[in-house]
């Protein structure tokens, strides 16, 4: 079979080894055109993966409210085909993903996708929408184009698909992945932002069963890690974790804790009831274990309680947490030292924790030290903490710089110390303790004696401290700080506490004990079953310690392995100062300083009274707002705690997937311009300059005004509205026209009026660009039925009125007369003008986005400089490298609807390739057979939803249920969460099946969304899929009668009522398969016609190509060059690859791509003709087509799958009738140039169509270099115009169609007519014209665009430009409408001089014959053109 | 007929593709209706008989309304 698309990876060889080919589809981009790709090749048996980096598939389109030219709801048209994409069983949706590599061959390719998490399964997720209610993280909604907020779990847009929600997460917050015990700092900070304070809490107690502790005392070292502190102070976490508790406890009480049931046998004793133990033991008790805390003291606490002063940490807020964690059931042994934990296992517990803390201060290494008024820190806090006293004298000494010696300095000032030297070794700002504490016990009184260290304690003879020595600091070697000799001073002192630093250590148990060891890996002790390990002294350590334990503990009693299973990496959203200042200006953060709460004033800290006070609740709140949300999603866990079915997965980490398929197709779409780049527009400073694609949320019904246009600055309907065209297109960086905007423009200004009848509305263009089916009437439609008025102006800025936010743009106005301010446009009298508009949109243009660079770049296809897919001109949607095909606007900026032709193009290409393998990996769902009810009476069970609170939340589904079971013939009816939840739907089946119910009836959401899911679950019960009905209570009930609580119940009772009297009466409905013939018919030999047939066979289906000539090639054969003669590079391969600038990038994916195929493509096809005749080869050596040539159809019958047709042959229904049958018919019957009488053609042989006149160039190209330069002939001017295509004879076309004419009607020219003349004639024809002008739009182009006229002209001019560059060319035109990247041949058929002349239909130019000598002139009604073009003598 | 505009019984026959799909919009974007307004699903718009109008209002609905 030959190759349609001329690719040497083709088929026919792979064919050979049918397991090399794989019969997948890999389709990137889950817009229109992958949509569509996917399901043209699901549905002919390929199995699809359709990739997508968003959430849900849709595209741009699904956020257009309209499409031209029709005015239909974009959703609308798209909404079927999305469910039916969502439903397909061969269609994958692979979402939140990327392709990152193709490696392979066509045929067999390892497509590798990047899977980012989603952090919600879907297929657990109903959709119901509870977790989105309660997330409190609001988000600039990228659909709504930040125009609406979001939460950071939502759906894309309502209709999405998957319908399954998703959470936006850039990774664990850099505060929770600082923290020991995971805090989720975010997301309580989150939910106190929102003023949800017990729920902040709860989030906390799930880490930290000390909440008041550490909102006081905690070395906090997420705020180390906070992003914030990049751009001015860190967010005070501590604060804001005491606020929640303070406030909680106050104004809400403390929750009662129930004790946990008791389900595990086994008994845990936890020696020591500090951070850690008490830890242990909450988290031991909450898994169901009987855990023994002994205690050596008279109280519980540990360090909490005997370290840390009650001015940080009053008792009783201690006891608060502590309390709280006995309750839940830890039996607590106060008194009880254990000095040999090995007794305990004896005891009968099966397991032991030693967490005995902190306890051993470190020496002071200096002489004196064993004198009698030299303590440690960690006796004397004790002593006071206990209740005792302690005596300090009245000068002390404290030789440390961590927290224990500034709380020594401080209990030392409270107990009567006169004076307090804290000797720190290093400056203040580096010692442990925090700046602030040190600052506030300076003020306190104590002296800081910074960069000084105790060299020596004194004494008397009873070894009584009398003194110290003491010295400067500096850092010796190992960063150990020594005194700098000779700087020794001496000071009086009393009492010398010591605070430098402390260990863990096991001394105060048995003996045996001393030297015991422990992995600190799995805490294990050299004893089995005896466990422990260390804090490092910090009560958030000791916390993580804690539940590490219980952890181990728990799996060594489960006989599991006792290594903690690893945990998936999941990143950190860590940033750099750039970042963090990119977050604040997208958030319009305002930086300040944080909030810090207020300290007990000075005079009152004598004694032990708290001295930090908590922040009042609106210092919370302002702090709160300070975070910069970094991780997105805050983790607080507020949607796991809403969802009913488990659906939401927080620890998802991105997974790496290979997948084999056959081939891919790129449809990943177009950016629109960033309009922030056009600084001179003004958008994002002034609020009323919008860009088109917001406008069109403006005009949605689901958009964020609900479909009322309204400004953004003040929200009033805008009056006048200006559409500025071209932004992005046809510019300097941008030399190609994004082929959409002219009529989204119309559209969008057609809309705003349908919405609001008064507005006026102006669109300032260059060209209108209607060039499609419809666009044109459309186009007249808007100025003549709502009277938008087109001025053809580009605007150079934007200015705004700063009193009212109106926009003031200066313009040329259309000629007029009357003005009296001038200036010269097109050699006429125009006026320059300045309004005043409420509201300008910039009509953006189409980009690649740097993530579809990237994606090109990985995947080896190669770009143009502007991000679009290269592809070749005769293989528009065939990509650099084979079995890779490009659709939609990445390869060109293009409308749905060809987007749409595009991706079906591309699938039947895919199609082709992989045909051998059609059917190979597709799934087919199998269902038991179905059970016949027609002798039964109605059985019908009825299943009642509450989705979550969306219907439950709103009238009362129990009752529903209750009322439907009284209903005749109803055997079962029942109420569920969530209906369609998988186990709901199992349960629907077998529940159906048990009853022998023969009619099911949901009473829950929509039909559209979910009929198809109910009547599956009917069918897996042996039932027709028929036999059912929806009670639509959510959309059409609960959701739009959500205050009238009665009432929604009382319809809803209704709307069940009316689905069981139809439900009684509904019958089994059968869809039969009818066998289709799998022949195609063809109609018109043109090059779509031939380039269909070949498709068609190459995907292995027989196809009759009909045609009326005697030969293929329609048209083609009069084309001579194409514009990949003028060496556009985006058009031109090869040229492409000559650009210094992008050089070295081409050669670069070329050589990733092992792209022969285009070298060979380039090779092959050089001419119009040359590809005909390779397609004519193509088409004779294909076995699968038969070519009827002089024949016509004469009639056709049947209905789709099933035609019979009667092909006749010969002219005049001479020849013989055949009789074909046919599943499918494409018209492709084409259309000829159109040859009437307009401007005198046919009455002069210089007037010539452009068809003609490019046969003329091509003969004359021909003879080029055989051309004689002989004597001049005389000068020769032409006169040609440009004529309208028209549909030749077809009966599908509706209008009517003039029987083909021979090429050239009535006369011969022998300018027009080549054979006529010998080459060397036609040669210097061409050579010797002087002038040439080109007429466009004649004939049935007044109606409407016959699409390739300008560009034909462009191409020509360009053509005689090159074979005679003096030659003086002018075009009349009406509007140039070289769209997409023909804009390219515009330009430069400016840069080479061709002038170009605008006419309207009112005043259209005129042709004049010299009588005689045949002058003739070009001129319109009202002389466009400024000077009469020179005589030119006829040739003849 | 009924004084109050609320508890007038309307009847409106959708087309499945579009105005049924529209009425759902409705109630995911939570606008309000009175709930003596009934939608009743119809394959398309074009599937209406007139017999069936009449009927609804025969049987008591103050409105009817054909969408699609």
């Amino acid at each position: 079979m030959p190759s349609q698309n001329g690719t040497p990876e083709n088929p026919k060889s792979k064919t050979q080894n049918p397991k090399s080919v794989i019969g997948a589809v890999m389709v990137v981009g889950g817009g229109i055109a992958g949509i569509q790709a996917s399901l043209d090749l699901a549905e002919s048996g390929f199995k699809v993966y359709l990739v997508e980096t968003k959430s849900a598939i849709g595209g741009h389109m699904a956020q257009l409210d309209k499409t031209f030219p029709t005015n239909d709801c974009a959703m609308c048209t798209l909404s079927p085909k999305l469910v039916e994409a969502g439903r397909h069983l061969n269609i994958e949706i692979l979402t939140n993903s990327e392709v990152t590599g193709v490696d392979g061959e066509a045929g067999n390719f390892t497509a590798t996708v990047r899977r980012k998490p989603r952090y919600v399964d879907l297929n657990r997720c109903t959709s119901c929408g509870d977790c989105s209610a309660v997330c409190p993280i609001s988000l600039p909604n990228p659909y709504e184009l930040n125009m609406a907020p979001r939460k950071a779990i939502d759906k894309l847009y309502p209709q999405a698909i998957p319908s399954g929600f998703a959470i936006e997460k850039e990774g664990v917050a850099p505060c929770r992945d600082g923290c020991p015990i995971g805090q989720r700092a975010q997301g309580y900070i989150a939910l106190i932002a929102e003023r949800r304070y017990e729920e902040a809490l709860r989030l906390i107690q799930k880490d930290n069963p000390f909440p008041s502790v550490c909102g006081r005392t905690c070395h906090h070292p997420c705020e180390g890690r906070c992003n914030r502190a990049k751009v001015d102070e860190s967010v005070g976490i501590m604060a804001l974790k005491r606020f929640v508790s303070d406030y909680t406890y106050t104004y809400f009480g403390r929750k009662r804790v129930e004790p946990v049931p008791k389900t595990r046998n086994e008994w845990v004793a936890v020696v020591g009831s500090g951070p850690a133990g008490l830890t242990t033991a909450q988290d031991l008790v909450n898994m169901g274990y009987r855990v023994t805390v002994f205690e050596a003291l008279p109280v519980a606490g540990g360090l909490m309680r005997t370290g840390i002063p009650a001015h940080r940490l009053p008792k009783g807020i201690l006891q608060r947490d502590i309390d709280d964690i006995l309750a839940l059931g830890v039996d607590l042994k106060l008194n009880t030292p254990v000095e040999d934990p090995t007794t305990l296992l004896e005891e009968g517990y099966d397991a032991v924790f030693l967490a005995t803390g902190v306890y051993e201060e470190a020496h002071l290494d200096i002489e004196g030290e064993e004198m009698t008024g030299v303590v440690k820190a960690i006796d004397m806090l004790r002593e006071v903490n206990l209740g005792g006293t302690v005596k300090v004298g009245e000068r002390v000494a404290v030789v440390g710089g961590g927290i224990s010696a500034v709380d020594a300095a401080a209990v030392s000032l409270r107990m009567g110390a006169k004076e307090v030297y804290l000797f720190l070794r290093r400056p203040r700002g580096e010692v442990p303790a925090y700046q602030w504490e040190i600052d506030e016990i300076e003020r306190e009184g104590a002296r800081i004696m910074q960069d000084h260290t105790v060299t020596c304690v004194l004494g008397d003879e009873n070894q009584k401290v009398t003194g110290i020595e003491f010295a400067e600091a500096k850092m010796g070697k190992g960063r150990r700080y020594i005194p700098i000799e000779g700087t020794e001073d001496t000071l009086k002192i009393d009492t010398v506490i010591s605070a430098v630093g402390r260990s863990s250590g096991l001394s105060f148990l048995n003996s045996s004990f001393q030297s015991v060891t422990y992995n600190p890996k799995t805490m294990e002790t050299d004893h089995p079953g005896i466990f422990t390990g260390d804090s490092k002294g910090f009560i958030v350590n000791a916390i993580a310690l804690g539940h590490k334990a219980a952890s181990t503990i728990d799996r060594y009693l489960r006989k599991e392995p006792i290594t903690e299973p690893k945990k998936p990496a999941i990143p950190v959203a860590k940033w750099t100062k750039e970042e963090a200042l990119a977050r604040v200006a997208r958030d319009n953060i305002e930086l300040k300083p944080r909030v810090n709460p207020a300290m007990l004033p000075m005079e009152q800290r004598v004694s032990f009274q708290e001295i930090m006070a908590p922040l009042t609740e609106q210092q919370a709140l302002d702090e709160a707002a300070r975070c910069l949300q970094c991780g997105i999603c805050s983790e607080c866990l507020a949607c796991v705690d809403a969802c009913g079915v488990d659906a939401i997965v927080h620890d998802m980490v991105e997974q790496v997937e290979e997948l084999n398929v056959g081939a891919v197709i790129l449809a990943p779409g177009y950016q629109a311009y960033q309009s922030k780049l056009s600084e001179e527009y003004g958008w994002g400073r002034y609020p009323n300059v919008i860009t088109s694609l917001e406008f069109e949320r403006l005009l949605s019904a689901s958009g964020p005004t609900t479909g009322h246009v309204k400004r953004p600055s003040d929200s009033h309907t805008p009056k006048k509205i200006a559409f500025l065209q071209c932004i992005g297109s046809r510019d300097q960086s941008h030399n190609y026209c994004s082929a959409v905007c002219c009529m989204y423009a119309t559209k969008e200004a057609i809309m705003s009026i349908e919405h609001e009848p008064d507005t006026q509305v102006h669109v300032f263009m260059m060209d209108m660009r209607s060039f499609s089916k419809g666009y044109e009437g459309y186009y007249r439609q808007a100025q003549n039925k709502y009277g938008i008025k087109y001025t053809r102006c580009r605007i150079s800025s934007v200015k705004e009125n700063p009193e009212n936010n109106n926009l003031i743009l200066r313009y040329i106005d259309s000629p007029s007369e009357e003005a009296e301010d001038r200036s010269t446009v097109d050699g006429r009298r125009s006026t320059v003008i300045e309004e005043e508009f409420d509201m300008v949109v910039l009509s953006v243009g189409m980009e690649i986005s740097d993530k579809v660079r990237e994606l090109g770049r990985n995947l080896g296809v190669e770009l143009d400089d502007y991000g679009f897919c290269h592809t070749a001109l005769f293989q528009p949607l065939q990509t650099s490298r084979p079995g890779l095909y490009a659709a939609g606007p990445f390869r060109e900026p293009k409308d749905i609807p060809e987007t749409v032709v595009d991706a079906s193009g591309a699938a039947a290409l895919a199609g082709g390739l992989l045909a051998p393998e059609r059917g190979t990996l597709v799934t087919r769902k199998a269902y038991p057979p179905e059970k016949d009810i027609s002798q039964e009476d109605a059985r019908i069970a009825i299943f009642v939803c509450h989705c979550g609170s969306n219907i439950g939340g709103f009238l009362d589904v129990p009752d529903v249920a209750e009322y439907a079971r009284t209903l005749p013939n109803v055997v079962h009816a029942e109420h569920t969460l969530y209906t369609c939840s998988q186990d709901s739907i199992a349960h629907i089946t077998e529940r159906v099946k048990e009853l022998g119910a023969n009619r099911l009836i949901v009473a829950a959401c929509t039909p559209l969304t979910h009929g198809p899911l109910f009547q599956d679950s009917l069918r897996a019960a042996g039932l027709n899929p028929y036999l059912f009905e929806m009670a639509n209570i959510r959309n059409q009930c609960s959701w739009v009668h959500s205050d009238e609580w009665d009432a929604a119940t009382d319809k809803a009772k209704e709307l069940v009522r009316m689905a069981i009297a139809r439900a009684a009466q509904l019958e089994p409905l059968h869809t039969s398969p009818m066998p289709t013939e799998k022949t195609a018919l063809v109609i018109g030999g043109g090059l779509a016609g031939i380039t269909a047939a070949l498709s068609l066979a190459e995907q292995g289906f027989p196809v009759h190509l009909v045609e009326r000539n005697d030969t293929l090639g329609g048209n083609l054969r009069h084309l001579h060059h194409t514009i990949l003669d003028f060496g556009f590079p985006i058009l031109d391969l090869s040229a492409a690859n000559s650009q210094s600038k992008t050089c070295a990038e081409q050669r670069a994916y070329r050589a990733k791509s092992r792209c022969r195929s285009i070298q060979n493509l380039k090779s092959k096809i050089v001419s119009p003709q040359q590809y005909l005749a390779e397609l004519e080869e193509q088409v004779e050596a294909n076995p699968l087509i038969t070519v009827h040539l002089e024949t016509e159809l004469a009639r056709t019958s049947g209905f789709v799958g099933n035609f019979n047709s009667t092909l006749q042959s010969g002219s005049n229904g001479a020849g013989q009738r055949i009789e074909v049958r046919h599943g499918a018919t494409i018209v492709a019957t084409g259309g000829v140039e159109y040859r009437g009488d307009e401007y005198g053609y046919g009455t002069d042989s210089r007037i010539v169509t452009q068809q003609e006149f490019e046969t003329l160039l091509a003969t004359s190209r021909g003879a080029e270099e055989q051309r004689s330069r002989g004597a001049e002939e005389q000068g020769s001017g032409a006169l040609l115009t440009r004529e309208g295509e028209r549909g030749s004879k077809g009966k599908t076309e509706s209008i009517s169609f003039a029987k083909p004419q021979s090429p050239i009607p009535n006369f011969q020219s022998p300018i027009s007519n080549p054979k006529s003349k010998t080459c060397g004639e036609q040669s210097r024809t061409i050579q010797n014209l002087k002038s040439v002008v080109m007429i466009l739009c004649v004939g049935p182009a007044e109606q409407y665009c016959a699409r390739i006229c300008c560009t034909t002209a462009m191409k020509n001019a360009l053509m005689l430009k090159r074979l005679n560059p003096a030659a003086e060319i002018t075009v009349i035109y009406r509007d140039i409408r070289t769209y997409g990247f023909k804009e390219q041949l515009y330009t430069e058929a400016r840069r080479l001089g061709v002038r170009f002349v605008r006419y309207d239909f009112d005043r259209k130019p005129e042709v004049h014959l010299r009588q005689g000598a045949g002058e003739q002139r070009s001129g319109g009604a009202n002389s466009i053109t400024p000077a009469p073009l020179p005589p030119a003598p006829l040739h003849n | 007929m009924s004084q109050n505009g609320d508890k007038l019984q309307i009847i409106a026959f959708c087309c499945h593709y579009c105005a049924y799909a529209a009425a759902d919009l409705a109630g995911g974007m939570r606008l309000k209706y009175p709930p003596s307004i009934k939608v009743i699903e119809l394959p398309c718009s074009g599937k209406i008989n007139p017999v069936q109008v009449l009927k609804a209002f025969e049987q008591g609905a103050d409105g009817v309304m054909v969408a699609g």
